[in-house]
């Protein structure tokens, strides 16, 4: 019998399909009625003990879990019968009892742990998912020294397009998953940890153990009305039961601006402003007589500056019998390129789990965080007031000091001084928030589940502010001192209970059901207050300080909640044919009774035609289909949108001592019948893995629907209602393809890894509310439209179509009044022989063709080497900055316009000099201003060298990297702006997510040199 | 198999189980979890119920008359009379700090208007908020219990007024314009233009009840001061006879305007804060640099830009050439700041510290300042007055005109702004009476209308650009054509 079970044992998996087996089976299970008895034994891995892998007596419920000695002992198992052991992340055994006493060795299995995706509370093995999901590797990711994750997500993953609105430290990149899928905010949806998070400028990237974007409608669903604009799904890191890490990372840089745009000196500047005077007829002026001799001073490098990165993370991670830690530590600092401007953050993070019992184990993931931000002005329809771009435009003879040391003010532009614009314009802004979940998961039964998951998320703004009497220029001073002062408090209050269940029936249908509950409360209250007059004997001000006849003060709350029920099933068969279904059903406090509910279902398909028995191609390892469809929801509108409430702001005064009476009326009419946006998308994909899947290829084709499309539906002025009241309307479309492959390979001490991914979107508004236009926020009004049968936000204005060269030309065509030669000409659309509105058109899209993301990794011996590059192609950018710098002579200009139109055939794309008719050359939108935004950008460069393992052996260091890694090193582009990354202006006072692709000069993006240093105990 | 079924019926027992507390959950607990009520402001149905509510809401239909001029609206307070409605005559130079500064403007100034301009936008939009507001009133308080009766009936007259005052800036700008009298209701909105003659019916049946009506303000308190009374209704009532030049009912209304016992205040004084509501001024819009915020931005935007303003509405020199010799006016209406763009003088009506005692705003920011809007002066009611009777009645004419006269000489030798000859008729003395017009309301914001009403416009401003039959009027802004979807129809020419 031991001679047997032992060849048993040694031919293990052969033996399986040999009849002989049967045979040797049926003899052991015979037996086993006739000797049942105890089996202890102890599981281990190459490192040691194992606890908690599960051992289970074959074709039977009879099983146990290993201690944390990796013990476990088994009543009524009979000699010769099988157990079964397996662990996540470890290859199963199957052991056929030989003794009383066993002892088992587990294998790591490597790509198994590689490939659980995490999916909407819970996991999945990466081979059984149907929908479209992209991971990207924290690895990676961590090697960008970018300060946010947004930031660092850029050009990883197909699908996903991350966007600058600015390079100030802290501000939030915009992220799109699959386009442009509403008029309202797009952003997607972050749950860390299972719990949505509203702000994820406070998560510190270096928690991060692994990223999944969801991105179709058969992924997302489960998140339902929260799910639209795709769910990036995070899992901080964890302890290991066994290892106790210890790491430090650190590194330290400088950042600088990345300039291509040139101005005119002094003598240039002036001889433009002489030659406008010339042209114009009017008498030059006496002091700029002398072009030779004037000044040039470098007002646009004035406000810059190097500044210094540095960031430390420290973490300790490990664990013991009942428990598992991880305590991170992180701190950032970060000098803006611009003057006075910088972010700093401190981040903590507590990650415990405990086994409280055999069934039940409890955990925890806190996060705490204080980040400091200060902002210089970044805001204006008019460059004055933006603090990146004033130095561009401010006359270059008029010196940045006066004689006593003062700040200068501009003499020929309106421009305020950039250095004055940084030191009183910057505002601080301190914001601490707590986030964390508390989870208790349960074994209710074998295989089946429950999990409770409560998450906390608690973000307060604080903004304390003195700024002194100053006087920088006309537009910009204050004749008192101010105090000025804005507190806000944030809550979000996640509660999910989920039940699980898993079982395989008969080796082959795997089914793995999900039910769940869950309840969202979001609260918000604001308070801002002011005083001015603060005394100068005052040290150190408060808002006490401020004269109390000054005072203002204003704030608000509001107040939303969610009630959400779902489910999920997923089941194959084995693991050939692949479905998955979700259902889930949201009840928010944003809409009237009527219109409360909305349903997401969605369902998904896939096929491994690997896994049939018919399949036999060779050098294709994998091959999968998937197919997907779904609903997903939007509830973006103001909390109180379908009511009609009464502002109380509509004040008056009365009397002769004019004291201040409330009035109340309506500014937006209510809706009562609002109702869910609603996202459908269809998905289908191909998965490929070829020459042993080193070279693994993932496609997607998808179209995403959104219809009843929630929005401030314009409605005439007549009505007499201030801001527009919200309504379904409309329906946007996405179409568009992701191609994301990888490739690797390794020759002896070299290997390296090539990845690229590339996604075609296109958008297109396929109706609005009565087929009318929806013209854009404030800022953008005048230069995009969103419209039936175009993209959203496109371009619009007057075509040009070159110069005018003679007056005949003039005298022969429609123009706008007071055109002379050398004016830009516009195409009379209608041919009604004058230009005027009616003469504008569609002039461009701010939306890519493509955007692509390009990644090489190369290790030789101890030295790595990777590069990431970034790139979107076709986009058009509204160049407003052409507005000042190729037509206005209150401003300095830009070195093109030395090429300008001097005389008959000198230029037919920049006009001549002129102060009287800029009405003329610079109309508020043209295409004149419509520039081709295509680029590609070297984001990250790095080259590492890690000491060699023997040096290490003496020291308690396990691991120790040094690197050197350049951001934003290179920029191809034609782009003539200051930066090609112009993604979504939020800075028109909150996020308008129709000013798109706008260049107002923005805070560009800085070029970053660093050098790091890993190390691990 | 017997198991199997019974497995199957527990399971399909235990769905059914589930399906009934999720119905219940959904039904019972959500209905209240759900509910949640908007903070901080009240909702319409819980509104317009006591005469406190009559109040705010007639509170708010003011509203928009001070928004109009206020640092609340930039966009507004670039659109009224005062920074934009001059710009483009002889009199008003658009100023700022080049030419082409404020696009909005410019385009006014060169006669280039175009059908998205900023400005006739705000123009249209906060007018028609206004006439909402005053619909609000008009259509609720009849309904709300009030004891004091009187009181109840001011609010609806005063409502009227508000109403007319809103329409009458709308004619003047537009024409004739969708006519809204009672607050519409969504699928309503979309109402065609009536025809000009049609809206000032309706703005003179509104100032007719509001004539009847309402109280004189030197039959209230002070604490009255900013309504407006029958005084205002009466002053409106004459201008908007005048803009149609129907003279006799400028004369009828004229007289009982007369009536009420206005005297003409110094005039170094009346612009200063000691003359806001002096003695011969109608109506005011009230402004106060408070740190409610409800100060008004004009004098920051007309202000010189080297003293902290920026700079628009400049004084031309063929305005201060009708200035005559030693005219005391000339010093109360207008300083000069040297340097800079434009013709370096400024209207001191509107100024603050040092070019007038009204004060630099200490709260609210520097746009916040305190000077009220003087919409309806008396010395404009007489020399509407003279005009309308010039043909029939001279010496009675030349007598306001005089009035007027005598208030600018103040103590000065009799030479100064010396009386018009007595035997002045004609065309003679309506050329006088324009001239006293232009220099007693000189940076006003009247002069664009007057050279339109009296048919002067096409010979003065001709050669700046002026187009007969096109510039008397503005483009309805053409978002609102594009809403109306055909029923809003253009101004000919735009």
């Amino acid at each position: 019998m031991t001679t047997l079970m032992k060849t048993t044992n040694f031919f293990g998996k052969n033996i399986r399909f040999s009849s002989q087996f049967w045979c040797l089976f049926m003899l052991c299970f015979l037996g086993a009625f006739a000797q049942a008895q105890t089996v202890k034994g102890t599981v281990s891995d190459a490192q040691g003990p194992l606890p908690g892998v599960n051992v289970i007596l074959k074709e039977s419920s009879n099983g146990t879990t290993t201690d944390f000695d990796g013990n476990f002992v088994l009543q009524g198992v009979s000699k010769g019968a099988t157990l079964v052991f397996s662990y996540i992340g470890y290859k199963s055994q199957e052991i056929t009892v030989t003794g009383a006493d066993l002892k088992v060795t587990m294998e790591e299995d490597a790509q198994a742990l590689e490939e659980v995706v995490v999916v909407g509370y819970g996991v999945q093995k990466k081979k059984d998912l149907t929908g479209s999901i992209s991971s990207i590797n924290t690895d990676d990711i961590q090697k960008t020294n970018t300060v946010s994750l947004d930031q660092a997500i850029q050009g990883r993953a197909a699908g996903v397009s991350v966007s600058g609105t600015s390079g100030a430290p802290g501000a939030s990149p915009t992220v799109r998953i699959r386009g442009t899928g509403t008029v309202n905010n797009s952003d997607p949806l972050y749950v860390i940890d299972g719990v949505p998070i509203n702000d994820i400028a406070n998560f510190n990237m270096a928690d991060a153990a692994s990223i999944d974007v969801l991105k179709d409608a058969s992924a997302t669903a489960i998140y339902g009305s929260r799910g639209a604009n795709g769910v990036i799904l995070i899992e901080t890191k964890k302890g290991s039961k066994r290892k106790t890490t210890v790491s430090y990372n650190v590194y330290t840089g400088v950042q600088n601006k990345i300039d291509n745009l040139d101005v005119l000196t002094g003598p240039q500047w002036a001889m433009l402003v002489n030659e406008a005077n010339t042209n114009d007829g009017t008498p030059l002026n006496p002091e700029l007589a002398n072009t030779g001799a004037l000044p040039t001073y470098n007002w646009k490098d004035a406000a810059y500056r190097s500044g210094f990165i540095q960031d430390h993370q420290l973490s300790v991670s490990g664990g013991s019998e009942k428990s598992t830690y991880y305590i991170s530590y992180g701190y950032i600092s970060q000098d803006g390129i611009l003057k006075e401007s910088g972010y700093s953050r401190h981040n903590f993070r507590v990650n415990n789990t405990y086994q409280v019992g055999k069934k039940i184990k409890v955990g925890h993931n806190i996060q705490y965080s204080n980040s400091d931000r200060t902002s210089v002005p970044e805001v204006g329809g008019n460059p004055w007031q933006r603090a990146a771009f004033v130095g561009y435009v401010t006359d270059p003879v008029s010196p940045i000091y006066a004689p006593d040391g003062s700040l200068g003010i501009p003499g020929y532009s309106s421009a305020i001084n950039a250095l004055g614009l940084v030191e009183y314009g910057k505002r601080d802004r301190m914001k601490e928030s707590f986030f964390g979940n508390l989870f208790v998961e349960l074994d209710l039964a074998k295989g089946l589940k429950f999990k409770s998951n409560y998450g906390l998320e608690i973000t307060n703004v604080k903004s304390d502010n003195y700024v002194p009497e100053y006087f920088v220029g006309p537009t910009y001073n204050s004749p008192v001192s101010r105090y000025i002062l804005s507190r806000s408090e944030n809550r979000v209050m996640v509660l999910s209970n989920t039940l699980n269940y898993l079982k395989v029936f008969k080796d082959k249908h795997n089914f793995n059901g999900l039910l769940g509950q869950e309840i969202q409360n979001l609260n918000s209250n604001n308070v801002q207050a002011e005083r001015s007059e603060i005394p100068s004997s005052v040290a150190n001000p408060t808002l006490g300080s401020g004269n109390v006849s000054t005072s203002t003060n204003n704030g608000g709350i509001s107040e939303s909640k969610l009630l959400s029920f779902f489910g999920r099933l997923n089941y194959n068969y084995d693991e050939r044919y692949l479905i998955t279904a979700t259902y889930r059903f949201d009840g928010s406090s944003r809409f009237g009774e009527n219109q409360r509910w909305g349903k997401f279902p969605s369902v998904a398909l896939g096929w491994n035609v690997h896994n049939e028995r018919f399949y036999n191609i060779g050098f294709l390892d994998q091959l999968k289909f998937r197919a997907g469809w779904g609903e997903t929801g939007n509830q973006n509108i103001p909390n109180s949108a379908t009511f009609n409430t009464l502002n109380l702001n509509t004040n008056y005064m009365y009397g002769a001592d004019e004291t201040t009476t409330v009035g109340a009326a309506p500014l937006r009419p209510g809706n009562q019948d609002l109702k869910w946006e609603t996202t459908v998308t269809k998905n289908i994909g191909v998965d490929l893995g070829l020459f042993n899947n080193s070279l693994t290829l993932t496609a997607d084709y998808f179209i995403k629907n959104t219809t009843d499309l929630l929005l401030a539906i314009p409605i005439l002025n007549t009505a007499g209602y201030k801001t527009s009241p919200y309504g379904n309307a409309g329906n946007i479309e996405n179409k568009g393809f992701e191609l994301t492959a990888n490739y690797r390979k390794s020759f002896g001490d070299f290997s390296f890894s090539l990845g690229g991914n590339i996604s075609f979107v296109k958008n297109k508004v396929i109706s609005l509310a009565d087929d009318g236009i929806l013209i854009g926020s404030n800022r953008s009004k005048d230069y995009s439209r969103t419209e039936a049968g175009h993209p959203i936000a496109s371009f619009y204005g007057y075509e040009m179509i070159g110069i005018f060269q003679t007056q005949d030309e003039v005298d022969n065509s429609a123009v706008l009044p007071k055109t002379q030669p050398g004016d830009v000409k516009y195409r009379d659309l209608n041919d009604d022989g004058i230009i005027n509105d009616d003469d504008r058109k569609y002039i461009g899209s701010p939306f890519p063709d493509y955007t692509y993301g390009i990644n090489l990794d190369m290790n030789y011996k101890q030295f790595d080497f990777s590069m990431f590059f970034q790139g979107s192609q076709g986009n058009d950018i509204l160049n407003h900055t052409i507005y000042w710098l190729e037509a206005d002579l209150g401003t300095n200009m830009s070195s093109n316009m030395l090429n300008r139109w001097t005389g008959e055939g000198t230029s037919n794309t920049l006009p001549r000099v002129t102060f009287a008719n800029n009405g003329v050359n610079m109309p508020k939108s043209s295409s004149r201003y419509v520039k081709d935004g295509s680029y590609l950008r070297l984001k990250n460069v790095q080259l590492g060298y890690s000491l060699p393992q023997d040096m290490l052996d003496k020291t308690p260091i396990s691991n120790l990297r040094i690197y050197l890694a350049a951001q934003n090193l290179l920029t191809f582009t034609k782009y003539e702006g200051m930066d090609p990354e112009v993604g979504v202006d939020t800075s028109d006072n909150g996020t308008s997510p129709l000013d798109i692709g706008i260049d107002n000069g923005l805070y560009p993006s800085a070029r970053t040199f660093t050098l790091g240093l890993n190390i691990k105990f | 198999m017997t198991f199997i079924m019974i497995r199957y019926r527990m399971i399909k027992n235990g769905l059914k189980s589930c399906s009934v507390a999720l119905v219940f959950a959904l039904s019972s607990c959500s209905k209240d979890y759900l509910e949640v009520e908007p903070s901080g402001e009240p909702t319409i149905a819980n509104f317009y119920k006591t005469p406190v509510d009559a109040e705010q809401a007639l509170t708010a239909a003011y509203s928009p008359m001070r928004e109009m001029y206020s640092r609340e609206n930039f966009g507004a307070a670039n659109a009224n009379d005062l920074v934009f409605g001059d710009v483009g005559t002889d009199d008003i130079l658009k100023g700022g700090a080049r030419v082409n500064d404020g696009p909005h403007l410019y385009e006014k100034e060169i006669f280039s208007l175009t059908t998205s301009n900023s400005a006739v936008e705000k123009l249209w939009q906060v007018n028609y908020k206004g006439v909402l507001y005053a619909n609000l009133v008009l259509e609720n308080v009849p309904l709300i219990e009030f004891d004091d009766e009187e009181r109840k009936k001011d609010i609806i007259a005063e409502a009227h007024f508000l109403r007319a005052y809103y329409y009458f800036d709308l004619v003047n700008t537009f024409g004739g314009v969708p006519i809204i009298d009672k607050p519409l209701e969504p699928g309503e909105y979309n109402v065609a233009r009536s025809s000009t003659e049609e809206t000032y019916n309706f703005i003179e049946e509104d100032l007719k009840k509001a004539i009847t009506e309402l109280p004189s303000r030197f039959d209230k308190g002070a604490d009255y001061l900013g309504h407006a009374d029958k005084g205002a209704a009466l002053g409106l009532m004459m201008r908007v006879a005048l803009y149609q030049n129907k003279m006799d009912q400028v004369k009828t209304y004229g007289e009982q305007l007369f009536e009420l016992p206005y005297v003409l205040a110094d005039y170094a004084t009346i612009f200063e804060p000691s003359g806001e509501w002096n003695t011969g001024s109608i109506f005011e819009v009230n402004f106060s640099s408070n740190s409610d915020k409800l100060g008004t931005l004009i004098p920051r935007m007309i202000g010189a830009r080297k003293k902290g303003g920026v700079g628009f509405s400049q004084i031309k020199e063929d305005l201060r050439n009708e200035f005559e010799p030693n005219d005391p006016r000339f010093d109360a209406s207008f300083y000069n700041v040297p340097g800079g763009y434009g013709t370096e003088w400024y209207i001191r009506k509107y100024s603050i510290a040092p070019f007038s005692e009204n004060p630099k705003p200490s709260v609210g920011g520097n746009g916040n300042s305190g000077n009220n809007i003087r919409i309806i002066r008396l010395s404009d009611a007489y020399l509407m007055y003279a005009e309308a009777i010039y043909d029939t009645d001279p010496t009675t004419a030349i007598g306001y005109v005089n009035k007027v006269r005598q208030r600018a000489r103040g103590d000065n030798d009799a030479s100064v702004v010396p009386d018009l000859d007595g035997s002045l008729s004609g065309q003679a003395l309506l050329d006088a009476i324009y001239h006293e017009r232009r220099v007693e309301l000189a940076g006003e914001g009247f002069r664009y209308h007057d050279l339109i009403r009296t048919d002067r416009a096409e010979a003065l401003l001709g050669p700046l650009g002026f187009k007969k039959g096109l510039h008397e009027i503005m483009p309805i802004p053409l978002s609102q054509i594009d809403l109306s979807q055909g029923v809003l129809t253009q101004n000919p020419g735009y």
